[in-house]
């Protein structure tokens, strides 16, 4: 009961960033309340990962090595890892809130008879116990919660809220061989979506298109404004419905729930479900021909005008300011 | 086969939510509900089956007594019958929801259950896989393509930029992201045929006893941005050196 666990996650042997934000989270709340860090490693990893990880602090690292252990199973990386939890039960879990994160989370909290916070946007540790805020409705609502006396907590982050931060760690590590896989689940495969354009859900800066790009053509004029800024794409549903663009791209109450720094809605008009899903970005530009279109009342910056005009002068203004 | 759909009824999507005066509940005056947009991708998926194989397709929600119209609905549209297990109307942790649904599952081991990714209010994205901790099953999160085969389902997944692809046995849980199919719509014959379909109704403290772990302290209304600036842009290029103005000077993004 005297460690927080955070459970890495990597893809292609790299340790997604979330997880740095996650461990770092972890880390200042074991400092504040005396408290060490432990993490779990899942699948064979680059050269230098494990150093990047002691180099943000930790006191102690299981990694189980197998490259059997490379693609995502629910259930075999719980029984690899049960013994180890169960030996010593943590004081809190912390994963990142990505898709593997909250699947995972949700496993584990029903086996060790737990609940999940997932996607939380704040923590604040007082004695033992976490006070949170996690979104709900979408975000519309954010609803303040605490685990109970004695409840084990497994909370998941939000990606691109907590900062990453440098902390000390005995930096230990077992490596560990042994794994278990069940008969009844298998990974067969991963494929990247085409491209292997950043998500949503991870990127710092969103450019989103809705009805008003008229067409799939017209969505190269944001992915080079994404690309100039190093962000990702996104779309309101009503561009995805119309199959201009996949359903990985939409922000939204039936889409991806966002927090970037930046988020540009282009030809978006702002429906409830779609707000719902990005009014939590840190600052909001929109453009939008109609004056009225409910975007600009969440917006930090809006232009009424045609897409079409703006856009192409600004990314030759950004061009020039490369 | 025996197909059990995870269903909650939920405010309607669009609707405007706000906190009850106490702040640990949503004020429910004048409240539309629907049934969660990811378990209507669940029906569709059991019903698709059902169309095919014959398969049986029963419904289980827990919820207060107006959850009866949900499972109304979702009898229109062609499930063979319905499930309420009976609670209040109030904030309960996905602990307790999924441990009154593992429990009555029990009773009927169902071969597939299918629930949504996540049901949308209180967002808790655990139920699916709680559940089948519970029940000792194997699950899939997010599938977005399901084919089944003797007993077992060859299912896609996805994660961020990725696509996971797995082989898994049934009995198994399957939650449901959107991309999964296009829910059918009731027809008027189905809506006539649902008012005689069977809904057994059970007490929620006849399957467990009510126990959190989480608890709602409160329910908040975000801060709200103050008003933004606003700009016509009839002169494009001027409107696009103010944005990069506003970026850089302002706001320091770029
Ligand atoms: C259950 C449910 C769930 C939903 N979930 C989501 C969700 O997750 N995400 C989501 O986005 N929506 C969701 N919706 C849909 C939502 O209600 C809206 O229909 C949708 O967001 C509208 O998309 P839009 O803004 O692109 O289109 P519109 O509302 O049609 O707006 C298009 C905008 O483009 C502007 N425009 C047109 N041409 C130009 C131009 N040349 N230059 C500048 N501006 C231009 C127009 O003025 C208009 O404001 C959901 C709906 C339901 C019922
Ligand atoms: N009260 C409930 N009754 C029945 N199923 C539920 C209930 N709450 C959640 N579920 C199921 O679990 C899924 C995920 O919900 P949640 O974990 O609450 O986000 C939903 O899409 C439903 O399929």
């Amino acid at each position: 009961m005297n460690h927080i666990l955070v459970i890495f996650e990597i893809r292609e042997k790299v340790v997604r960033k979330s997880s740095f934000e996650a461990l770092s989270k972890a880390n200042s709340i074991a400092k504040k309340l005396g408290k060490t860090v432990e993490g779990i490693l899942f699948g064979e990893l680059e050269a230098g990962e494990i150093e990047k990880i002691f180099d943000l602090g930790i006191d102690k690292i299981y990694h189980f090595k197998s490259e059997n252990l490379n693609l995502y199973n629910p259930i075999g990386y719980f029984d690899t890892l049960k013994e180890i939890i169960e030996k010593n039960l943590p004081f809190a879990i912390f994963l990142s809130a990505t898709a593997i994160g909250k699947d995972f989370a949700g496993f584990i909290a029903g086996n060790l008879k737990t609940a999940v916070a997932q996607d939380v946007i704040s923590i604040e540790a007082e004695d033992s116990s976490f006070e949170i805020i996690k979104p709900m409705y979408a975000g519309k609502l954010l609803g303040k919660i605490r685990f109970k006396e004695g409840a084990l907590p497994v909370i998941t982050l939000r990606p691109n809220i907590f900062p990453i931060e440098k902390f000390d760690g005995k930096k230990e590590i077992e490596v560990i061989e042994k794994f278990k896989l069940p008969e009844n689940l298998k990974c067969l495969s991963m494929e990247k979506a085409e491209g292997t354009e950043l998500d949503v859900s991870e990127a710092n800066i969103i450019i989103s298109g809705g009805r008003g790009m008229k067409g799939p053509e017209n969505f190269p004029i944001l992915k080079e404004v994404a690309k100039l800024l190093g962000g990702a794409v996104g779309a309101s549903r009503a561009a995805v419905d119309a199959g201009w663009i996949d359903h990985q791209h939409q922000v939204g109450q039936t889409g991806k729930t966002v927090s970037p720094n930046l988020y540009v809605a282009c030809g978006i008009s702002g429906a409830i479900q779609h707000l719902a899903g990005m009014s939590s970005s840190k600052v909001i530009v929109a453009i939008n021909k109609d004056k009225e279109a409910p975007i600009f009342q969440v917006a930090d910056f809006g232009i009424i005008g045609d897409l079409f005009q703006i856009i192409p002068e600004f990314t030759k203004i950004l061009k020039e300011n490369k | 086969m025996k197909i059990c759909v995870l269903m909650v009824q939920v405010p309607a999507t669009d609707a405007k939510v706000f906190p009850k005066e106490d702040k640990k509940y949503i004020e429910t005056k004048d409240l539309k509900y629907v049934i969660s947009p990811y378990d209507e991708f669940a029906i569709e998926e059991a019903l698709k089956i059902k169309d095919k194989d014959g398969s049986e397709v029963f419904l289980l929600t827990v919820g207060p007594e107006r959850a009866q119209t949900a499972l109304r609905e979702g009898l229109a549209l062609g499930c063979d019958r319905g499930v309420h297990i009976l609670e209040e109307e109030r904030y309960f942790d996905p602990f307790y929801i999924s441990n009154l649904l593992a429990n009555y599952l029990k009773k009927e081991n169902p071969d597939l259950i299918f629930a949504g990714k996540l049901g949308v209010g209180f967002d808790h994205s655990q139920t699916g896989p709680m559940v089948a901790a519970l029940l000792g099953l194997p699950f899939v999160n997010c599938v977005v393509e399901v084919k089944i085969e003797d007993k077992v389902a060859k299912v896609k997944r996805e994660i961020e930029g990725a696509s996971l692809f797995y082989e898994i046995k049934l009995p198994c849980v399957l939650t449901a992201e959107k991309g999964l199919n296009t829910p059918r719509f009731a027809s008027l014959k189905g809506i006539m045929a649902a008012k005689k379909k069977p809904i057994e109704t059970i007490k929620a403290n006849e399957l467990f006893e009510r126990k959190e772990i989480i608890e709602l302290l409160s329910l908040e209304v975000p801060p709200q941005k103050g008003k933004g600036k606003i700009i016509v842009g009839d002169d494009p290029v001027k409107a696009a050196e103010e944005l990069f103005k506003f970026l850089k000077d302002e706001a320091k993004l770029i």
